[in-house]
């Protein structure tokens, strides 16, 4: 199982290697002024940590979520994640006025953190997992509507702007941010890192982690919690990945071989930067796009193979 | 110094309302107790109860000298262990990460398992007759296989008292045999307390300590299984 481990981590550096690695050799030697270094260091560099960050965040968030809600479905966004991040970017976009001087991304983490706080709070009121995932996907389709109204309403120009960040970007990061974007990551997945006992035994039933000492109320909630805000920042800084969150637990399930989060966990932040890596290399093309080409093919792959084999064998 | 491994007095138990009339039992060490019934009569309610996962209605509920309520989960899972008639069952699961999670109360917050753990997931394996299959997955187990794979699960618990719902619901007749005898065994050996509900009478006359009888209307009898049926308490099963 490590060395499964150690054999992927390299495999993750060595996509990293392609786009990094020989700039950096050649920067090495010159002084450090160059145009060069100035494209590594300014766009560059932002570009990969924004996708490893968001690929590890979205994967993990997927993962515990299809756990939780015991669904292989369920993705980051049934937290209405992108819808609230939607709402408080269109706000910007097409009403202006006060709304305007807010700026793209503390609009879209103040929607983002509001519709998560809502349904969070809501689910501290419900027993039951799948009323909650019923309530999230429908609170996801209210806001949804009325992002739509503000398009019908809105004017070109701004429904551009709209647009280009619906279509999702690693690009957009900036140097500056990335301690803020790295800080919240660390804060979602310590709630998560945390209730590894939960999330091992909650694929057997709630009643079943209750009746092994597990505090099922608080224990939802942290991981939850910790999934949103993996979401959320995620989605503010890079817009609304879909595939990656879906997708990459599936296949850190078919690659691992395992069910505990021990190593799913790790599995999932090492697949996830991987893929949203290998989508990021493709610079200018809409991210949304380029995950789903990519990664779709590999999913499939991953998860057909054992399949072909009995074929075979038939 | 109390030696009972439950005392319920007075004890009531139900969601919204109380299922049955106040009835108090004592459980020692090394005992199986089958709770037979009619549908509906509360039997499971009344293992959740047990289990701590329903507070009682009313009435008191001690586990091991301790209200029911007062034990931190963690410690409360120490001592005693509950299996669903209808559990869920996960797919892409081996029978060996099944039966470790029974070891969930003693793990740290990563969720590791020590040697100390290994061994007493290897013991209950080959106790419960599962080594064998222990790397197949769970879901591709016979209903057999799977009853005596969730046992070694609770077993490995390490709990004092046993609840088990149902636990031959799926069997057939050499199954069921074979898995009391092996409930019975386990009694004997380690003294371990079993409180099992069924609907298999001839088991529970055959091979539990005591029965605890529903009546179907909130009465609920207490008693070696002949002194019971003496007493015409199943008359519901027209026995």
């Amino acid at each position: 199982m490590l060395t499964a481990l150690f054999a992927f981590l390299t495999l993750a550096l060595g996509a990293v290697e392609f786009s990094f690695w020989d700039l950096f050799y050649t920067l090495l030697n010159p002084g450090v002024k160059s145009p060069e270094a100035l494209i590594l260091w300014e766009f560059r560099f932002p570009r990969v940590i924004a996708a490893i960050l968001a690929g590890a965040s979205l994967s993990v968030s997927g993962l515990v979520l299809q756990t939780v809600f015991n669904n292989p479905l369920a993705s980051p966004f049934l937290l209405g994640v992108n819808s609230g991040a939607g709402l408080g970017i269109a706000l910007v976009c097409f009403l202006g006025g006060v709304f305007a001087s807010f700026g793209i991304i503390p609009a879209a983490t103040l929607g983002a953190f509001a519709v998560v706080s809502l349904i969070l709070i809501c689910s501290r009121y419900f027993e039951n997992s799948l009323s909650l995932l019923i309530l999230g996907l429908m609170i996801g389709y209210f806001i949804d509507s009325f992002v739509s109204l503000l398009i019908y309403f809105g004017d070109a120009e701004s429904l551009r702007g709209y647009i280009s960040w619906g279509f999702g970007s690693f690009s957009r990061l900036t140097l500056s941010e990335i301690p803020l974007f790295a800080g919240f990551v660390i804060l979602g997945m310590l709630p998560v890192l945390f209730s590894i006992r939960y999330l091992n035994t909650a694929r057997l039933g709630d009643s079943f982690a209750e009746s092994l000492g597990i505090d099922l109320k608080k224990s939802r909630f942290a991981v939850l919690l910790g999934a949103s805000i993996l979401a959320a920042v995620t989605t503010v800084y890079c817009g609304p990945v879909s595939f990656i969150g879906v997708a990459v637990p599936h296949l850190t399930y078919g690659i691992f071989k395992s069910s505990n989060h021990r190593v799913l966990i790790p599995g999932c932040i090492l697949c996830g930067a991987l893929i949203a890596l290998a989508a990021g290399l493709v610079p200018g093309i809409p991210l949304h796009a380029v995950t789903s080409l990519i990664g779709v093919p590999v999913v499939l792959w991953v998860l057909l193979r054992p399949q072909m084999k009995r074929w075979r064998k038939r | 110094m109390n030696t009972f491994l439950i005392q319920a007095e007075n004890l009531r138990f139900g969601y919204d309302r109380a299922l049955n009339t106040g009835f108090s039992f004592e459980l020692p060490a090394g005992e199986l107790i089958a709770v037979a019934g009619p549908n509906g009569s509360g039997k499971t309610t009344f293992l959740k109860t047990l289990a701590g996962l329903i507070s009682p209605y009313s009435g008191s509920l001690l586990l091991c000298g301790k209200e029911i309520r007062e034990w931190r989960l963690k410690e409360r899972a120490r001592r005693i262990s509950i299996q669903f008639a209808t559990q869920t069952v996960p797919p892409l699961m081996t029978v060996y990460e099944v039966v470790s999670l029974g070891r969930t109360p003693y793990a740290d917050i990563w969720d590791s398992r020590t040697e100390e753990d290994a061994q007493i997931i290897n013991k209950v394996l080959k106790q419960t007759n599962t080594a064998e299959f222990a790397g197949r997955e769970i879901a591709s187990l016979s209903d057999g296989e799977r009853s005596r794979a969730f046992l070694a699960r609770s077993l490995a618990q390490c709990a004092k008292v046993i609840l088990l719902d149902e636990p031959s619901a799926f069997l057939d007749i050499p199954h069921t045999v074979n898995l009391f005898r092996l409930l019975k065994t386990i009694v004997q050996e380690e003294k371990i307390s079993f409180v099992l509900t069924t609907h298999n009478l001839e088991m529970a006359f055959r091979f539990s300590d005591r029965i605890l009888c529903f009546d179907g209307n909130g009465g609920i009898h207490l008693g070696k299984p002949l002194e019971l049926k003496e007493k015409g308490c199943f008359s519901w099963a027209e026995i």
